[in-house]
């Protein structure tokens, strides 16, 4: 490893993250340097922008539900959820509360499969100072095996409920196409029983890492429920006083293009940047945890407002604890609704909703005209909504560690990256991180 | 704490072959993998179709005696030319890794050996049929040159499969598979 510092050539540096491994899709990162400070740092998304609002112009609308679906192969459930809840709204569609739980059990599937990968295969490594998590395997084994057993379940969960894995097939406007039967849920309970053990000692795990000292005054934005932790809907609340109805969100959070990103930058209006994703959850809707959850968030030493964005990892571990103890609740509670789902019929109308993916906030709106076709369409994935914030995020912490070797500096701002769980694909897709010199360049 | 994957996880499934076709049929050649697959069964022969990442993977193979994985592969070989890898009990990985660089399917085949040798859940024998591909394209369809080797490939698969032992036949594992 070099051990050359910009330091050592008075302050000029140019920092170049080709590519960011461990998040899904691509980017890069640039930082330049100059005399000790940052004169210019850019989080370039340069794919080309995937055009599905474009694209469902003119579609039934019903079709959002798995046209949707395939912006991401991890978090489809969030965007047919989003889609679905957006157009049921437009059209007045009251669904029946057994389906609305099976929705909410539907997606602790997905939040399950998607932090057990994030925290042991994407975030871990960096922390214990693995290339990878393969590397990491070699000393952390029953570790790794029981992430894959988490991922596996997460994944079941999918399968019954969805029909498959990757891009379930089940859910519908109005409900689902073909709900389970209560013996079809009960082969989960085990495994789930064995998750939630697996999740509290997840988090026992990552609460022990060795965490920068960084802290950021954010404002946290997520979903709000007045008796649930935030999931399939609630009202748009944030941590210096936003309380809003869904179809207000336009009203208060932009989108900005900036010629780096073919992503996307999302702000508020007011303000610039925000955090969307699991810190923003927790610190806004600590006390609608679980008592599991809770108790394993207080064993963990969260306390929140947590403003430290590398713990993000210890409040995912918490929330996979949640998901975990909120599947069991649902699964027990759980009578096959009379109805699949509920008939409606179509009209014109502008439906909006908001979800919780793993991720974060994620926010669809549809114009739908008389016949059931989409006019317009608005989909703000959570990472769009967090690119602006980890950019910031950057210029706040890089100047800490500018004294060590630019490698050092290129792991530890793909690390800052990581603590969001950057989904590019969703944003537009794709991440690069590279370092580079000033002086080796001339 | 209880042992992070269940008993029957652990045990085998036999020593029958497993053939998995991996790739997206929607980009072009990576969908030479499940186009094989639909060959295979035309040919009568059985075979998984998966989209080739690693998890995936690993719980398809858990337990599995001998694992016949096909896939698309750019190494600047001939379009077309089909690629033989085998590994022995995730030894041998390391070369196929080489040649097939980074997967278009995140964590893939190389990652699940990788893994799957630190968990002990590897196939004694594993054969990895990698087709060079033109373009991974979306929308597009297979190449010509790959068409007609996931043919070949395909015919190749089914008549061992016909030769092969009962025990041992890939097609013995067409239900739930």
């Amino acid at each position: 490893m070099s051990t050359t510092t910009p330091a050592a050539h008075g302050g000029a540096a140019k920092i170049h993250v080709e590519t960011i491994a461990r998040v899904e899709g691509e980017g890069a990162l640039n930082v330049r340097l100059k005399g000790g400070r940052i004169q210019d740092l850019r989080l370039e998304i340069p794919e080309p922008p995937r055009l599905f609002e474009a694209f469902l112009r003119g579609r039934r609308a019903e079709e959002a539900v798995d046209i949707t679906a395939r912006i991401c192969g991890i978090c489809p459930i969030a965007y047919q959820m989003s889609a679905t809840h957006a157009i049921e709204r437009a059209w007045g569609i009251q669904i029946d509360p057994q389906v609305r739980a099976l929705r909410r059990l539907f997606y602790c599937g997905e939040w399950i499969e998607s932090h057990a990968l994030h925290i042991y295969f994407l975030h871990a490594p960096d922390f214990l100072g693995y290339r990878d998590a393969f590397e990491m395997a070699a000393k952390y084994r029953p570790e790794v095996e029981r992430a894959l057993r988490l991922k596996k379940i997460g994944n079941e969960m999918m399968r019954v409920l969805g029909g498959r894995e990757i891009h379930p097939v089940s859910v519908r406007v109005g409900g689902f196409y073909h709900v389970p039967s209560k013996s079809d849920l009960q082969p989960l309970v085990e495994d789930l029983k064995w998750a939630l053990e697996a999740a509290v000692e997840t988090a026992r795990l990552v609460a022990t890492l060795p965490f920068p000292d960084f802290q950021q005054d954010y404002e946290f934005v997520s979903l709000s429920h007045p008796d649930e932790y935030p999931l399939n809907e609630g009202r748009i609340v944030s941590s210096r006083g936003i309380d809003l109805d869904v179809s207000e969100y336009e009203d208060h959070f932009l989108e900005q293009h900036v010629r780096h990103s073919n992503a996307l930058h999302s702000v508020l209006r007011e303000r610039g940047s925000f955090h969307v994703g699991p810190l923003a959850r927790f610190n806004l809707n600590q006390e609608k945890l679980p008592g599991v959850a809770q108790e394993t968030a207080r064993e963990c030493k969260l306390e929140a407002p947590v403003r430290n964005p590398f713990r993000s990892i210890v409040v995912r571990a918490v929330e996979l604890v949640f998901a975990c103890a909120e599947a069991l609740r649902l699964i027990e509670q759980y009578e096959p609704p009379p109805q699949a789902w509920t008939r409606y019929e179509r009209r014109a109308g502008i439906g909006m909703a908001a979800t919780e993916a793993p991720r974060g906030l994620l926010f669809h709106r549809y114009t739908i005209d008389e016949n059931g076709l989409i006019l317009t369409s608005k989909i703000v994935p959570p990472t769009a909504q967090n690119l602006k914030r980890i950019e910031d995020d950057l210029w706040g912490y890089l100047p800490q560690i500018l004294d060590a070797p630019v490698e050092e500096i290129t792991w530890r701002a793909e690390q800052a990256i990581r603590n969001y769980d950057p989904c590019i694909s969703c944003a537009t897709h794709c991440l690069k991180v590279r370092v580079e010199r000033e002086d080796d360049i001339r | 704490m209880r042992h992070a994957l269940p008993e029957g996880a652990r045990r085998t499934r036999g020593r029958h072959t497993l053939i998995v076709c991996c790739g997206n049929a929607d980009r072009g050649d990576d969908g030479a993998g499940p186009a094989c697959a639909d060959a295979l069964r035309l040919l009568g022969a059985a075979a998984r179709c998966l989209p080739g990442d690693a998890f995936t993977l690993l719980d398809a193979w858990s337990g599995q005696h001998k694992v016949i994985i096909v896939d698309a592969i750019m190494t600047g070989a001939a379009p077309g030319t089909i690629h033989r890898f085998e590994i022995k009990g995730g030894a041998g990985a390391e070369q196929f890794e080489a040649r097939l660089g980074s997967s278009t399917h995140g964590f893939g085949i190389a990652e699940a050996f990788r893994l799957g040798r630190i968990t002990q859940n590897v196939p004694e024998e594993a054969i990895v049929y990698g087709i060079e591909a033109v373009s991974f394209e979306w929308g597009a369809g297979l190449s010509a040159e790959v068409h007609a080797a996931v043919q070949r490939l395909a015919t190749t698969l089914a008549h061992e499969a016909a030769q092969a032992p009962r025990d041992s036949a890939p097609g013995k594992l067409a239900a739930g598979q």
